[in-house]
């Protein structure tokens, strides 16, 4: 009887040490390249000497992900952020808007074709991509022990949460297929849920990942904004610019009014000569 | 021997001549010219001296070439004439066309160009001559209604009567604001020296003949 109770007992902490060593991980993320570049075989476009005409319409949209059916971000969490990084966008002086493209409209494997579709559409020359990598990871802890008590469940929080969040920016010009810069911004988050709140911890902790991968996307979104200037001033054999009409003003007279201030000016002469 | 009577020389017109060269210096030296330019995203951060100075920036040497023109010749009539508040016409001018062009014209991110102030200071050149004794009396009045209209045909048209290829956008805009400038400040001192109450200072901005 004693031999058993003990058999017992080691089975138990066996089983717990197990349960602790449990990882579960999900993988979420939507792909530039594949989004851009679906089909392996087809040869990769050379890019056109991009002519930025300024001021530009730039449009913001999020990449389709590569798996339909799972989604962590919601078309409201997507206009939220994309709303974050378009204000970065609007101070500057060469951007006239600023478009959100709601994902709808950005087909699977849409490729250059879709591109030039939202283009059309929407009225921009230049699009940022914004696409994303995210896995979580849960660990139960030592502390998961306490769940056989079932109380425990609801009240030990043993589960270990892990998420690495990365969204990324690139910015094309639509007309070349030209990309222009691109800047990344990542987020580690940690935290730890009971199993009863575990699912709703996860979804806690995986939007807050992407805002603070947003946060640090936009700070770098604007030194490569930064960048990018100086290297459209610095190589124009790689980027031309050009204004659209409006963008720089001029207070010029013409002919006409020359010809006419010169004969007024030579009448009050001849005026002034003769009463002298 | 010289070409002008002595009396016509006798009297240089200072203030015109230093806007012409602060105009041809802010053309020789880039540097210059992106410090002083209208620049739509500097005046939002506070940098509000262009407001006065983008006037004085010009992009190309025929836009220099007719606003220098014109504007000196009317500045050079003005001053010799010693028609008042030449200064400070050039300053509410310069002010009231960049906040013009700020408000109505948002879209537009950078400007330069002395024609505004060239046209206001023909118009308030005009409205002046309207005084004086003809034959220069109705060169004023035709003055007069060559300039509006000029300045509609542009509206209408959205650039210059004789256009030539420019890397910028003409506003006629900043004509108008500069013509109606020049008509209010003429008629507030036409007002003021009706009632008899002077309150500018002789002599300081330019003396009446």
């Amino acid at each position: 009887m004693k031999l058993l109770r003990t058999l017992l007992i080691i089975l138990i902490a066996v089983y717990g040490l197990t349960a602790c060593a449990t990882s579960k991980s999900r993988h979420y993320s939507s792909n530039v390249v594949q989004y851009l570049y679906p089909k392996q075989k087809q040869p990769i476009e050379t890019p056109q000497m991009p002519v930025l005409s300024l001021p530009l319409s730039v449009g913001i949209a999020f990449v389709p992900e590569t798996t339909s059916s799972h989604r962590t971000l919601t078309e409201v969490n997507k206009a939220d952020l994309m709303k974050e990084a378009s204000t970065h966008f609007k101070q500057y002086d060469f951007v006239k808007s600023i478009e959100i493209i709601p994902s709808p409209y950005l087909t699977q494997k849409g490729s250059f074709a879709n591109l030039d579709q939202i283009r059309t559409m929407f009225g921009i020359d230049v699009m940022v991509l914004l696409s994303y990598d995210q896995t979580r990871f849960t660990d139960e802890g030592l502390a998961s022990i306490t769940y056989w008590t079932i109380i425990g469940a609801y009240l030990v929080a043993g589960e270990k949460n892990d998420t690495h969040t990365m969204v990324d920016a690139t910015v094309y010009d639509i007309k070349s297929r030209k990309m222009l810069f691109r800047a990344p911004g990542t987020s580690h988050i940690k935290s730890r849920a009971t199993p009863v709140n575990l699912s709703e911890q996860v979804r806690k902790d995986s939007l807050e990942g992407f805002k603070l991968a947003s946060k640090e996307l936009v700070i770098n979104l604007e030194e490569q904004l930064r960048l990018f200037k100086e290297k459209v001033k610095e190589a124009p054999q790689d980027y031309q610019i050009v204004h659209k009409p409006g963008y720089t003003g001029g207070g010029s007279l013409d002919i006409s009014f020359l010809i006419f201030m010169m004969l007024l000016g030579g009448f009050w002469l001849w005026i002034s000569y003769r009463k002298v | 021997m010289d070409i002008l009577p002595k009396s016509l020389t006798s009297r240089f017109p200072i203030w015109t001549g230093l806007i012409l060269g602060l105009s041809l210096i802010s053309y020789a030296l880039p540097q210059v010219s992106s410090a002083l330019i209208y620049d739509r995203a500097a005046l939002f951060k506070g940098e509000i001296w262009r407001l006065f100075t983008s006037h004085l920036v010009h992009f190309t040497p025929l836009h220099l070439f007719y606003n220098l023109i014109a504007f000196g010749i009317a500045g050079w009539i003005i001053e010799y004439r010693g028609y008042q508040h030449f200064v400070p016409l050039c300053l509410l001018m310069a002010f009231f066309i960049s906040v013009s062009l700020m408000v109505m014209k948002p879209g537009m991110i950078y400007y330069g160009g002395l024609s505004g102030l060239a046209s206001g200071a023909i118009y308030y050149l005009a409205l002046f001559g309207l005084r004086e004794s003809p034959p220069w009396r109705l060169v004023c009045v035709l003055t007069l209604f060559f300039v509006p209209i000029k300045i509609l045909l542009e509206l209408e048209m959205n650039q210059s009567l004789f256009a030539y290829s420019e890397p910028f956008t003409i506003m006629p805009i900043s004509h108008i604001i500069g013509c109606l400038v020049a008509l209010v400040l003429f008629l507030v001192y036409s007002a003021r020296r009706i009632n008899g109450t002077f309150f500018y200072c002789k002599g300081f901005w330019g003396q009446q003949k």
